[in-house]
């Protein structure tokens, strides 16, 4: 009788081992997964700056292109609407 | 006679005496040397006399010891690289690429092997050889702790040392676009705003003359649609040419 009990507390023990060594594990692999995955990212994005920061006429173009057609849209209108509102108030 | 039988008495005495005590211990000994190999080198010679009589146990031991050797060399591989790094010398990115993925598959090794080899003593227990497993499954725990502290500051370090390293490309990166984008801007400003102005200016000396005149939308057309033209090419550079979604995370 004793010797039952015994082995049920034994193996009631060694569950609840069990069940907080498997959720310290899983919890261990996922916070390692993600330092490892950030020290890639990391890397990876050192050799994107590094390969960019080679690339600097295309860059320069691009946004030198991009902030042209930006300027012109902006100040043709604006421009456009404000001389527009002029000449309407001394045609009235 | 007697001498003689004395002497020899005494030698056959210490003979005896010293093989029956120094075998065993020697034997002891060599035993102890082959089967505590794996144990001892991975702290976990309470379970040895587990060990010496369950091949698939010395197995699982030897696997674990496998795994944390590999780990544990690619870990100083990892930090070989943060001392280079910091040195200033980044070597090639690509190997340390590829070394960082080998950490991650050896790192995983490992915990399937400390989960398998807990898994195993702990059904050893439950089957009821639980001398010194509670200890070993407390080893492995202990370890694996330790694992995961110097694999998070050793990682920590060479992404601090990666950043570092990245500070001086992205500020160049960075100029460069920004810069760009905003002298580009400049002179899309003075030149958009001229053909309104000018096309205005006609217009108001036109109706000096007569009241009978129009400030046509057409006059921005071609501004705005040569504009949008502008803006879609810089665009489409940036896209194809400067990596799109790579650059916005470089100068991010």
């Amino acid at each position: 009788m004793s010797s039952r009990w015994s082995r049920r507390i034994a193996v009631s023990v060694l569950s609840a081992v069990g069940i907080a060594t498997l959720g310290a594990t899983l919890a261990m692999a996922a916070s390692d997964g993600s330092t490892i995955s950030a020290a890639i990212d990391a890397t990876e994005l050192l050799r994107s700056t590094r390969s960019l920061s080679e690339q600097m006429v295309i860059i320069a173009g691009g946004g030198l292109l991009l902030g042209i057609g930006v300027g012109v849209v902006a100040a043709a209108g604006i421009t456009y609407w404000l001389k527009n509102r002029r000449i309407e108030r001394r045609l009235q | 006679m007697t001498g003689r039988r004395c002497v020899l008495l005494v030698v056959i005495a210490l003979l005896v005496g010293a093989t029956a005590v120094g075998a065993p211990v020697a034997a002891n000994e060599a035993g102890n040397g082959a089967e505590n190999a794996d144990t001892e080198a991975v702290g976990l010679e309470g379970i040895d006399h587990l060990v010496a009589n369950d091949e698939e146990l010395a197995a699982h031991v030897g696997e674990y010891r496998a795994a944390t050797e590999a780990f544990e060399t690619e870990l100083d591989e990892l930090n070989a690289t943060i001392d280079r790094i910091e040195g200033g010398n980044d070597g090639d990115l690509g190997e340390a690429e590829a070394m960082l993925e080998r950490l991650d598959d050896r790192h995983e090794n490992m915990t399937t092997q400390e989960t398998e080899l807990r898994q195993y003593l702990l059904t050893a227990t439950s089957e009821g050889n639980a001398t010194g497993t509670f200890d070993a499954i407390a080893t492995i725990n202990d370890r694996q702790e330790d694992r995961t502290a110097a694999l998070a500051t050793s990682t920590d370090a060479y992404v601090t040392a990666v950043e570092d390293r990245r500070s001086d490309p992205r500020s160049t990166v960075r100029m460069t676009l920004f810069g760009s984008l905003l002298g580009g801007l400049v002179v899309g400003i003075v030149a958009g705003a001229a053909v309104p102005i000018v096309a205005a200016k006609r217009v108001s000396e036109k109706m000096k003359l007569s009241r009978d005149v129009s400030y046509d939308r057409k006059v921005v057309l071609i501004p705005v649609l040569v504009g949008i033209a502008l803006a879609l090419a810089g665009i489409a550079v940036l896209i194809v040419l400067g990596g799109g979604a790579e650059l916005l995370e470089v100068v991010r």
